[in-house]
């Protein structure tokens, strides 16, 4: 069985129609890309996964989990975790912090239990630190890790980004153009992290990419979107030829 | 849905250049593993606690219940600090909690004769309610709006007051006598007899010494709460909520609590002012008191720890100390001269009087690393 279902959705802004009844499913491990033209609904069906948006119609199902009737602090919980095509980091924090942020859901300590310090949760903090650490180390942001975040270049606030999804552990990441802001030997570097980090940590990653060469080298299926629809859906090589996508393409470049 | 929910800051987003980032990570690293205390600070502290403890052995009685006074408004300030610094919901309704925790202390004191810490403590619990009661509608509207919400509600407690008058007193006052005030008083209290330390001290002293070991727990237990895991949510809250949300904040929950205990505090506070001043009035807590609160976190620093306290001690000093030496002439003109030298300490200062101190510890880092940097260079 399929780990997303995403069945049917649609959402509109008044007049607009962002999804048209979008279908697809991904299997568990899979690396899987959304592809499509400006505008086609790729980040807003982002944001109907992460509960940010409403769905008119339709349903997202993850593991069995009916996502639409969960309020948006509980999907990290069950394991979905992403990242903003235009960032969604919290400027006040240190980036160590931004990244430690990630664990919220996978760790704990409330309000009385903090404000009292008890011993667990002294060292319950120790290993959300020694955690984030571990993920900066990984993505090259040690340097950075006390640095406030505001300041940083584009680049780098991405991979932040990156490192607080990875943080909550998820078991499906969805990546929103995680290559923007990134020099070409950066884009070369990232598609292998996120490789590696799918092989190691059994993670299904959902790709919403414009570079192509990054998307065609590691997704294993491919769903291109045009105006809220599917076009197109399969292997990298067969979506590269299917004239649908290439005809969505053209008109879409002006 | 006008919100993108995509947004950040556009400060956040600098075009992409070179990675300003030190060449070698793994500095970074020890600093984060080992963040030591600066010996200078060790050594501010150990002074601040011994001119703390050392002057009501100073100074006359009335000027210990101003500093005893000063300390109610300071924890009050560090309950607005966690909603309005921390959590960003602004409040200038503050007043009317620190008067609900006045009345209720003044009113366990009086009918039910309850102990003084019971009393207190029940006024932080009762304030806890009435905040989140209060705090509800921050769930649907923030800012400006929220602002306007809590100003109703500090506009509406001293009539409040008045209009309950047959438990309240009205207009005419709640006097608050107990003999726990003394040192004596409190030690019959206890369950057994001590031959204690504090029997030779003055009643105003005595009350000092409680009122400030209420400070210390209650600043110790913000710091602590400020610096968790819930901490790092109540920021996240304030300044992205999408962010917070993906990351498994629950936003609203999180909103209403810390509007709780902001509340709570602000009671805790207005228990001690009522117990400080024996007696209180509607009048005490109308929206002037509100904005003095804001006015400590402001002046000391939003969003900074100890910056309340400081924020509330700087304010009484300059309305208790300095305004009465100034000549008869310029009294009237007091507001003004307040709000002339706010002015000029936000220009200077925005980020309040801790923020002053951050910047130029960062400043003198930035320095020595620089040194450090040509020296290597040089070698
Ligand atoms: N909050 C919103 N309010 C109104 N319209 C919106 C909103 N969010 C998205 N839209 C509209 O929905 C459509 C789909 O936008 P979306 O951001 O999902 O596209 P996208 O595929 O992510 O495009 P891009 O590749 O440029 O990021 C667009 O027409 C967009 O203008
Ligand atoms: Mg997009």
């Amino acid at each position: 069985m399929a780990q997303l279902e995403v069945d049917g959705v649609g959402v509109h802004f008044g007049g607009v129609v962002a999804l048209d009844g979008l279908s697809f499913t991904i299997d568990k491990g899979q690396i899987c890309a959304l592809i499509g033209p400006n505008g086609a609904g790729k980040t807003t069906l982002f944001n109907v996964i992460s509960r940010i948006y409403d769905a008119t119609t339709g349903s997202v199902t993850f593991e069995g989990h009916d996502l639409l009737a969960m309020a948006p602090h509980r999907i990290v919980e069950l394991g979905v975790g992403r990242t903003f095509q235009n960032l969604a980091l919290v400027p006040g924090l240190s980036v160590l912090d931004n990244v430690k942020i990630g664990a919220h859901a996978k760790s704990k300590g409330g309000f009385i239990a903090s404000t009292l310090r008890l011993p667990w949760v002294i060292s319950e903090e120790k290993r959300l630190t020694e955690l984030a650490m571990d993920i900066l180390d990984r993505m090259s942001l040690a340097a950075v890790a006390n640095h406030p975040c505001a300041g940083l270049p584009f680049g780098t606030l991405k991979r932040i980004e990156f490192a607080r999804a990875l943080a909550a552990a998820p078991k499906l990441l969805m990546l929103d153009e995680p290559a923007s802001g990134l020099t070409h030997s950066e884009v070369d570097e990232l598609g292998s992290i996120i490789q590696a980090i799918r092989d190691e940590f059994d993670l299904t990653v959902l790709l919403v990419e414009h570079h192509m060469a990054m998307v065609m080298s590691i997704s294993e299926k491919v769903v291109v979107m045009d105006l809220g629809r599917k076009i197109a859906e399969g292997v990298p090589e067969d979506v590269r030829n299917d004239p649908l996508v290439i005809a969505a393409y053209l008109g879409a470049s002006k | 849905m006008t919100e993108s929910t995509d947004s950040v800051s556009s400060s956040d987003r600098s075009p992409a250049g070179p990675s300003q980032s030190p060449a070698d990570g793994s500095t970074a690293r020890t600093v984060t593993r080992a963040r030591r205390v600066h010996p200078a600070t060790i050594v501010a502290w150990i002074v601040v606690a011994v001119v703390v403890i050392a002057l009501p052995f100073q100074l006359q009685a009335f000027r210990v219940n101003q500093m005893s006074a000063w300390m109610t408004i300071a924890i009050a300030a560090l309950g607005l600090n966690l909603l309005t610094g921390f959590n960003g919901q602004i409040s200038v309704g503050h007043g009317a909690l620190f008067g609900v925790g006045a009345y209720t202390a003044g009113l366990m004191i009086i009918k039910v004769h309850s102990p003084l810490l019971v009393a207190v403590l029940a006024a932080g619990v009762v304030c806890f309610i009435v905040g989140v009661l209060v705090g509800l509608p921050a769930l649907r509207i923030r800012g400006l709006y929220l602002a306007l919400v809590t100003l109703a509600v500090a506009t509406l407690f001293p009539l409040a007051v008045e209009q309950f008058n047959s438990l309240t007193g009205g207009n005419r006052g709640l006097e608050i006598r107990t003999e726990q005030m003394s040192s004596r008083g409190f030690m019959k209290m206890l369950p057994v007899r001590l031959a204690s330390p504090f029997e030779g001290l003055a009643d105003d002293q005595w009350q000092y010494f409680l009122f400030l070991a209420a400070t210390v727990i209650c600043l110790l237990l913000t710091r602590n709460l400020i610096k968790s895991r819930v901490g790092r949510s109540l920021v996240a809250v304030r300044d992205n909520e999408t962010a917070a949300a993906v990351s498994g904040v629950p936003v609203a929950q999180t909103k209403i609590i810390t509007f709780g205990i902001g509340s709570a505090l602000a009671g805790i506070g207005g228990a001690l002012f009522a117990i400080d001043l024996g007696q209180i009035y509607p009048s005490s807590f109308t929206i002037v008191i509100s904005i003095y609160f804001l006015v400590a976190v402001v002046v000391g620093g939003a969003a900074s720890t100890v910056g309340p306290v400081i924020g509330a001690v700087l304010y009484g000093v300059f309305s208790d100390v300095v305004i009465p030496e100034l000549p008869d002439r310029l009294q009237p003109a007091r507001a003004v001269i307040l709000g002339v030298l706010l002015i000029f300490l936000m220009l200077a200062a925005p980020g309040g009087l801790v923020g002053v101190f951050k910047s130029t510890k960062a400043k003198m880092t930035i320095r020595k690393a620089a040194k450090a940097a040509s020296a290597n260079a040089a070698a």
